[in-house]
């Protein structure tokens, strides 16, 4: 094995929020999402530099009941993304603007083949404003129920203060709101059960954002790279069974798994420190879901709960099929999780560190109860099927196919593959027997490169199977399935248990679930290129 | 031991061929052309040797020679027989840009033609070395109409 960058920490301060930790996990449930047009590069400029003391950085908060000095958790939080037009637009060199990657100055409509955003996903169904000059995206998050005002308090001043560059900066109008209106904003929010508690859910019912990437430099506890580093061949339920990841698989500037410097631009300190967010705006066809899974799940023993486990390899509750095939172990670490994240909650609320730091552990040992696993012990899909949504985006290992030692690595074809995952629903379902209405998730993806990453897990992962040896086969959860009735697109399999006798369970007719409505490439620079952006001070040569 | 033009394949059901030949000179770009009306016609005479898995002509050295390779079923001496029998125009058409060709008929100077100019391969794999084009073709026909009957079984009734 070749020596890699060694686990030096990384400068938070220089890297922007919800990269190396999502919001979400704080408690900055709601958001809002706001995009701009620069038609004057200096009032763009300008307008960068007012913003820049409110950007809210990587850097670790501390914990109200410490009072020593340090970082504060602010009431909202603050980040800046661009497109390559935006860059453009803020009038970065172009000898600059020539080193970015294809992709990202292609942007997402015109990739539009490789992500298979066809039919109703194409984008001429998208939100208005997505098919508009978007050069900023600006997005806020703050907390939630009952303090949702403090947010819109917060896009208030920001309204207020993009009008000071007007005409110059403008705010885009043309995300479509609930009532069919074109707004000026998107919000997302997470999702509350009927006790008005805040849960990791979307609006399928499946709890979301379980999984993320474990890298180097990060400074997290480095237990968590069980379940999200790089699989090794030891166990999966230890701390050697992982290894972190190279930081250059997120963040540009640092040595990837290739043992390289990541595809960035020039010059060095532009690129350092910043990553690439791809944003999607999904809706999700709740109706179609739902009658589908009562139709289809007549027939399937274990019924309904079963049936959508088997999708996405996941119990709606957030369970892994791998380790708990069955809905009576899904449920008993389910209540165990979200007894776990009560109490922490409650200490943390009490300001009792004692039982803060116990119930953190005792969260923690639960949580890898959810990711501690791989498809070893279930090579054949008996569990979780070879096609299901989260064995298909993060196969762990699992394209070995039980030939231990087939590559140099046991990861060799995943490890590239990483995407960290950060975003929000958005909107609320109001009859689940129906598609339309204005509700999905606002995905968020980190990565250091758009194409190898993200596209790649799009196209060749989420609809095609030949990796898996699925042939045509789509993800079953997110696959651009075709519309045509009389296709023979939108087809599962769901594996037996291998010496049960049975035959597999075969999926059928499979709408499209998920349809895409909006999204862009962005770059996320990290604070010193913030700064120089704004100053005019990016100097390639 | 002199590279034998007929012991081209540690396979038993398929074989590889490479050939190098000099092209005449100044021939290759109306070569080119030739080989880039065969490409898009859709009744391209290649489809009548129904044992081709692979095969491609690539000009190289500044238009100074052509390389041809092809995997195919069955063996070397049938193969050449198919080529020289089903589709000769279209071999004269081809090679006839190329140096002492003797034309694809008779069959004997054309087989010792394409045996001085044969490269020897070093290293040849095949993933599925028992299956041929025909086979292959007939799978995937299965394969359709299996994926159409099981589609129609496991269907959710349509709601209109």
């Amino acid at each position: 094995m070749m020596s890699t960058d060694p686990d030096i920490p990384l400068d938070l301060h220089d890297i922007q929020g919800n990269i190396i930790k999502a919001y979400n996990r704080e408690d900055y449930v709601t958001a809002r999402y706001v995009l701009y047009q620069v038609t004057d590069g200096a009032k763009g400029r300008e307008f960068l530099a007012e913003l820049l003391p409110y950007v809210t950085t990587a850097a670790p908060w501390s914990r109200e009941s410490a009072v020593r000095a340090g970082n504060p958790k602010p009431p909202v939080t603050l980040n800046i993304a661009f497109t390559h037009q935006g860059l453009e637009a803020l009038e970065l060199p172009a000898a600059s603007l020539l080193t970015f990657p294809q992709e990202f100055v292609s942007g997402m409509v015109k990739r539009r083949e490789i992500l298979g955003d066809d039919g109703k996903s194409a984008p001429e169904h998208w939100d208005p404003v997505w098919l508009k000059p978007v050069h900023l995206l600006l997005w806020l998050n703050g907390p939630g129920r009952p303090n949702e005002h403090v947010l819109d308090e917060y896009h208030g001043m920001l309204v207020e203060l993009a009008k000071k560059f007007a005409p110059g900066v403008e705010c885009l109008s043309g995300h479509r709101g609930e009532d069919g209106a074109e707004r000026d904003y998107q919000s997302g929010s997470a999702l509350y059960d009927e006790d008005g508690n805040i849960t990791a859910k979307e609006h399928f019912g499946y709890s979301d954002g379980i999984s993320n990437p474990f890298f180097k430099g990060t400074g997290a506890n480095p237990n968590n790279v069980i379940g999200g580093g790089k699989v090794t061949r030891e166990s999966p339920d230890t701390v050697e069974g992982w290894e972190p990841l190279e930081t250059g698989e997120f963040l540009l500037g640092y040595k990837d798994e290739a043992f390289e410097y990541p595809e960035a631009p020039l010059p060095p300190l532009l690129a350092r420190n910043g990553t690439y967010l791809v944003f999607r705006k999904l809706h999700e066809n709740v109706g179609s879901f739902e009658s589908y899974l009562d139709e289809t799940s007549k027939h399937f023993e274990g019924g309904k709960e079963a049936l959508a486990a088997k999708f996405v390899g996941r119990w709606r509750n957030g369970a892994p099929l791998a380790t708990h095939p069955t809905e009576e172990e899904a449920n008993g670490l389910a209540a165990r999780w979200n007894q776990a994240y009560v109490s922490m909650k409650k200490a943390e609320a009490d300001h009792d560190d004692g039982a803060y730091a116990t119930a953190s552990n005792v969260y923690a040992d639960v949580r890898k109860e959810l990711v501690a696993f791989d498809y070893d012990q279930d090579l054949a899909g008996g569990r979780c099927p070879v096609g299901a949504h989260v064995r298909r985006v993060n196969p762990r290992g699992g394209l070995e196919f039980g030939r231990s030692g087939a590559f140099a690595s046991r990861g060799a074809l995943t490890n590239r593959r990483r995407i960290l995952r950060r975003g929000l629903p958005y909107g609320i379902c109001r009859d689940r027997s129906r598609d339309d209405g204005e509700h999905g998730n606002i995905v968020m993806m980190l990565v250091a490169s758009i194409r190898r990453q993200f596209e790649f897990v799009q196209q060749q992962w989420m609809n095609y199977g030949n990796d898996f040896k699925l042939g045509n086969d789509k993800d079953p959860l997110l696959g651009n399935h075709s519309d045509d009735p009389d296709g023979i697109d939108g087809r599962m399999t769901i594996e037996s248990t291998p010496g049960s006798g049975k035959p597999p369970f075969l999926c059928a007719g499979i709408p499209r679930f998920v349809e895409t409505r909006g999204g862009a490439y962005f770059f996320v620079p990290s604070m010193t290129a913030l700064r120089m952006i704004s100053k005019a001070l990016v100097d390639p040569t | 031991m002199s590279p034998s033009a007929e012991s081209g394949s540690p396979y038993e059901n398929i074989t590889e061929m490479t050939l190098l030949t000099p092209i005449k000179d100044g021939e290759a770009d109306e070569l080119a052309q030739v080989l880039a009306a065969v490409q898009i016609a859709e009744d391209s005479p290649i489809k009548k040797i129904s044992t081709i898995h692979y095969a491609r002509w690539v000009i190289l050295d500044e238009g100074a020679r052509l390389l041809f390779t092809s995997n195919f079923d069955g063996t070397w001496e049938k193969y050449l027989r198919d080529f020289s029998e089903k589709i000769p125009e279209g071999l004269d058409a081809i090679w006839g840009h190329c140096v002492g060709w003797p034309g694809a008929q008779p069959f004997a100077p054309f087989r010792k033609w394409v045996d001085r100019h044969q490269v020897p391969a070093n290293l040849f794999y095949a993933a599925y070395p028992e299956s041929t084009v025909r086979e292959v073709q007939r799978a995937l026909d299965w394969k359709e109409k299996t994926e159409r009957f099981v589609a129609e079984l496991a269907k959710p009734p349509r709601s209109s």
